[in-house]
């Protein structure tokens, strides 16, 4: 049609919307996230020494708060096998989440080149893209990791005499390093979910659930059209 | 070579041109963020500071005694020279937090416990020992069989240099079998009692024998 503008390429303040988070996965990623910040923050506080000593009644507030919180997440993934099993939504997306594919690979590229400032198309791009990928594997296992280690060192906190003194000592830098792992992960994933211009849409898609069509197309094309195809 | 004009057909890795900033930008970054991550964790396996002075106790080697006193026959008051004119050991001792960390083979100097304990000859009612801290914000105790374990140190040096103010310069008590809340730093006042005194951490919740688990 003469006249009209072309949509314009990395519309991310589209009018048209389209499901990309149903409920279940939302709540799934918020209920981790929160208290995964919640205790980072705290952890991170325990290196600053008078934070770290300030107690009410003889028990250090800051140290028992990330304990307590810590047990409390470390049950979170047996509500999340139990969600799953009645949320086929969400089970989609995390089976997603953990399966490659043929896609993946030009993605790699093309992520590698973008980050150090060349320019690059994005590549045909399914529901989630490598990174997406990576970032949910990586999360979901140093977590794991924190959680072993967290809960050895949570025991530990209100009796000494469950492990021996060597395997606790053995445990804690470890749950450091986990830390140390987890630490650029998250702050990257906060930093493209709701900073950067080109992808601060998803942080749209994951309070809302929704997410601009455009946005859409240009970041994740293969599954706008599959989604497209299921419902002309 | 003719150029091309470049069809805008998908980029391959190879022919991609990145930016050399950005590059050396990154490196940069997850250099600086990898050193200040071993610094955070004190180097992996490192001490983590516990003291609860709200700032490190002055110290004047003029005025500054050691005191052994309470019941005892024969009181001390010795000047930080008197105290390193004493017979001296070197001591390889993992130290141990309640917390669940732990340094291996730190590497102590000083005078032992049993050493002081033969000079002030304590009285029988004696069974107990209060340590002091300068400031007067910890103290911590021990009953004299436990004091007299041979590894039980009064520490002046640390790693063949003068103890880190955060480590209690000029003095501090070392118990390598039990949790460090028991050694108190800043040490400055050793007094022989007949009550075991609840110490700083005790008071606290931690255990009066803080035997490692």
């Amino acid at each position: 049609m003469p006249g009209s503008p072309e949509r314009p390429r990395d519309a991310n303040h589209d009018d048209e919307t389209m499901l990309r988070f149903e409920a279940g996965i939302r709540l799934i990623h918020w209920v981790h996230a929160v208290p995964f910040l919640f205790l980072l923050v705290t952890g991170l506080t325990l290196f600053i020494q008078p934070i770290k000593a300030a107690h009410i009644d003889g028990y250090r507030i800051v140290p028992l708060l990330h304990v307590l919180a810590g047990l409390g997440f470390i049950a979170s993934p047996l509500a999340l096998f139990l969600w799953l099993r009645t949320d086929r939504a969400s089970a989609d997306d995390i089976h997603r989440l953990f399966s490659l594919r043929r896609e993946d690979v030009p993605w790699a590229r093309y992520a590698v080149g973008a980050v150090l400032g060349a320019r690059v198309r994005i590549p045909p791009t399914a529901k989630f893209n490598l990174g997406q990928k990576a970032n949910a594997v990586i999360t979901v296992a140093v977590t794991a990791a924190l959680m072993l280690s967290g809960a050895v060192l949570a025991v530990n906190f209100f009796t000494k005499r469950v492990f021996s003194a060597g395997l606790v000592e053995g445990v804690f830098p470890l749950h450091d390093l986990f830390m140390l792992i987890a630490l650029p992960v998250v702050l990257v994933h906060i930093y493209l979910g709701s900073l950067h211009p080109g992808t601060r849409e998803s942080l749209r898609g994951i309070i809302s659930g929704r997410v601009s069509r455009g946005w859409a197309r240009d970041h994740h094309d293969l599954w706008v059209e599959e989604i497209e195809s299921r419902n002309p | 070579m003719s150029a091309s004009t470049g069809a805008p057909s998908g980029p391959s890795w190879l022919d991609t041109r990145i930016s050399r900033r950005r590059l050396v930008a990154f490196s940069g970054l997850i250099g600086i963020g990898a050193f200040l991550g071993y610094r955070l964790l004190g180097g992996f396996g490192g001490f983590r500071i516990n003291t609860v002075e709200p700032k490190n106790p002055a110290f004047d080697p003029a005025s500054y005694r050691l005191v052994v006193d309470g019941m005892v026959d024969s009181p001390i008051s010795l000047t930080y020279d008197q105290l390193l004119a004493l017979p001296s050991v070197r001591q390889v001792s993992d130290f141990h937090c309640v917390e669940g960390w732990g340094v291996k083979d730190v590497r102590w100097e000083g005078v032992r416990l049993q050493t002081i304990l033969d000079a002030v000859h304590p009285k029988p009612e004696a069974a107990f020992i209060t340590f002091h801290s300068l400031d007067g914000f910890y103290a911590d105790s021990l009953s004299l069989g436990q004091a007299s374990l041979p590894d039980a140190l009064v520490a002046y040096r640390m790693y063949e240099q003068p103890l880190p103010p955060e480590h209690g310069y000029p003095l501090r008590f070392i118990m390598p079998k039990m949790y460090g809340y028991k050694g108190a730093k800043y040490l400055y006042r050793m007094e022989f009692v007949s009550t075991q005194v609840v110490g700083y951490w005790e008071q606290r919740g931690w255990q009066m024998n803080a035997w490692l688990a």
